[in-house]
């Protein structure tokens, strides 16, 4: 609670299994990257501070499980995210396809207040794969993504350490615009009525 | 940051100045030391945000806060709520209060049900900022909010909290305890705040050293132990009350949790306090003259200096109750919703025996309370004390003796002590406040 400038971002990341979710936030906060797939269970939480616009903003970053037995973890799992990150990957056809779905879980588990202009990001991972293995076309994911409300979309490699800064950065960027400052601090309570208040309780004898 | 040294801040502005350093602050949350303290206390949001940590920066645990929300998101889904973990030495207790859950982490001996106490009155100490209107809206407008942003300066007096809930029976009891102090002087001091009774005032109070001298209140509002502990950890978690005549709101849960009510603080003496407490935000001045009358009128009979004099006395030791083999003791009255109890002497004068002893009387206390099967009478022989436990329907007992005692020596012991204690009754407790 030290520094008032100080502010904390819950980012999702959401997609299919082996797209590279944990590969991205690893290379992303750790700088480090391992060929050995491991299946996330239920998820991973990692933080990372980052300045955006001069501020010093704690991004919270929640890794998710991509298989569907490890996704038990309840619908309030999703609840006051301030950005949801998709993730697919470009050589595989079906991980694209899904995002539709994977959105769509997110805006009814996380029920925003402003669905339509909730920040989201879409991340083409494992483009460092050689060209012929390619699936998904630039093109194709930038009109999925134009079609969405414009999403941002990067094209990156987590193991070749390509865009995955700059994704992170628009990121926290976009998710800071959720945070604008609505001013409570003139919402004062009304004051009390002394005469109306009647409570009765266990108090002290003094 | 521009390289033109002139223009540096003095403090960075990454490291903005708060004016409180706190003692663990700089742990690291994977550090062994982190790890190794025996109570944590987390508050997080219902999205999963550090709120507060008692150790550390919150900001660094937001994967454990991240954790405890998956966790309780699980249960939820199941149309449940969890209440408890226990892992070996440790327990794990959550409180979950709509848009704040809090956290219990310990090792200590204490019991789901206590730690849960402890949650609730830290609960308590974020609406004595907020109140429940404001929490309420703030996280229906915005689920994701991070309320460190409102909450920012007050994390002196939750960690004020967090060690006093440690240190003093108050919590544990449910009940506060009053300076001992001769009843005519009491009396008097409390027909001087009469004086000043007027609409402006709801309270009136004189409190030293986390206990209460006076009380003057209105017939129909008598005032909560768990309001009293707010205040006075307010009063006693910022130093800033010493320097200057402060004016502050304050909301008073158990009075009305949806708004804030306004306390003008200000020392009268080295360790009096004294508090007035009106339901208006504009009557600063007016409380400012009150507290003046009040210290003109103390001062010309002369009670000030009485009071300050009884102030700084450290009570009562074991040796003027007279029972043979006691050692020391808790009385609370449950009528009063006070207790009473010595000052710690040899061997509780130190804080390692002192913690052993609070450890024994927590846990006779949780026998005593227990949903279960409630007890009356509690008798535990441990290889250093023997804690008796006694209730019955106007008190709560918890006396040490030694170890070797006999039980007929115990009862006599016992009896003598309440003996003593309806002797000094009306010394030791506020038997009738002050109303208006």
């Amino acid at each position: 609670m030290a520094s008032r400038k100080k502010v904390l971002l819950k980012v999702i990341i959401l997609g299919d299994s082996g797209v590279g979710k944990t590969s991205l936030m690893n290379q992303y906060v750790n700088k480090k990257f391992s060929t050995q797939y491991k299946a996330t269970i239920g998820a991973d939480f990692l933080t990372k501070e980052v300045m955006v616009d001069d501020r010093l903003v704690t991004m919270q970053i929640w890794d998710t499980a991509g298989q569907e037995r490890f996704q038990s973890l309840g619908v309030a799992f999703y609840r006051g995210a301030d950005c949801c990150v998709l993730v697919y990957d470009v050589n595989n056809n079906k991980s694209f396809e899904t995002l539709d779905s994977w959105r769509d879980e997110f805006l009814i588990q996380a029920s925003p207040r402003d669905p339509e202009n909730f920040p989201f990001v879409v991340l083409g991972n494992k483009i460092d794969m050689e060209e012929s293995k390619r699936a998904v076309s630039q093109k194709r994911a930038m009109t999925w993504c134009q079609s969405k409300g414009n999403i941002p979309y990067f094209e990156t490699s987590a193991k070749e350490a390509i865009n995955v800064e700059n994704a992170f950065q628009t990121i926290a960027k976009n998710a800071l615009q959720q945070e604008t400052d609505a001013d409570f601090y003139n919402d004062f309570p009304d004051p009390i009525k002394i005469d109306n208040d009647t409570s009765k309780y266990d108090s002290c004898g003094c | 940051m521009s390289n033109d040294h002139s223009n540096v801040p003095v403090i960075s502005v990454d490291e903005e100045y708060s004016g409180y350093r706190r003692k663990y602050g700089h742990e690291d949350p994977q550090s062994v030391n982190w790890c190794r303290h025996r109570k944590h206390f987390f508050i997080l949001s219902s999205a999963g945000k550090p709120i507060y940590t008692r150790y550390g920066d919150e900001s660094r645990i937001s994967g454990y806060t991240g954790v405890i929300q998956a966790i309780v998101s699980f249960f939820v889904d199941a149309e449940d709520s969890i209440r408890c973990i226990n892992a070996g030495n440790h327990k794990f207790v959550f409180l979950l209060k709509g848009p704040l859950y809090l956290v219990a982490v310990s090792r200590t001996n204490e019991s789901e049900t206590q730690l849960r106490d402890q949650l609730n009155y830290l609960y308590n100490q974020i609406l004595s900022v907020l109140t429940s209107t404001q929490l309420t809206r703030i996280f229906e407008q915005r689920i994701n909010y991070d309320l460190r942003l409102l909450l920012g300066g007050t994390e002196p007096f939750l960690d004020n909290l967090a060690t006093s809930m440690s240190d003093e029976p108050g919590f544990m009891l449910g009940s506060i305890q009053c300076v001992r102090m001769n009843k005519e002087l009491r009396d008097k001091i409390g027909s001087i705040l009469q004086i000043v009774k007027s609409k402006d005032l709801l309270y009136a109070m004189l409190i030293a050293n986390n206990k209460l001298i006076t009380l003057l209140r209105p017939k129909r509002h008598s005032l909560h132990s768990a309001d009293l502990h707010l205040i006075f950890n307010m009063v006693n978690g910022s130093s800033t009350f010493r320097s200057a005549e402060s004016w502050t709101p304050i909301c008073l849960p158990k009075f009305n949790n949806k708004g804030f009510l306004h306390a003008y603080v200000c020392y009268i003496t080295g360790n009096v306090c004294l508090l007035l407490i009106s339901p208006d935000k504009d009557k600063f001045f007016e409380l400012s003259d009150a507290k003046s009358i009040i210290v003109e009128e103390l001062t010309s009979c002369n009670a000030l200096q009485a009071i300050e004099e009884v102030s700084q006395s450290e009570g009562y030791s074991i040796a003027d109750v007279g029972a043979a083999g006691l050692r020391h003791f808790i009385y609370k009255s449950r009528k009063h919703v006070q207790y009473t109890s010595p000052t710690f002497m040899a061997p509780y004068n130190d804080p390692h025996e002192k913690q052993k002893l609070f450890k024994l009387y927590r846990y006779t206390h949780d026998r005593m309370h227990s949903r279960i099967r409630p007890l009356k009478v509690h008798y535990y022989v441990s290889p250093t004390e023997t804690i008796l436990g006694w209730i019955t329907s106007t008190f709560e007992l918890y006396a040490a003796f030694g170890p070797l005692i006999s039980k007929s020596a115990l009862t006599n012991s016992s009896h003598t002590l309440l003996k003593w204690i309806k002797k000094e009754e009306e010394n030791l407790f506020i038997l009738n406040s002050q109303v208006f």
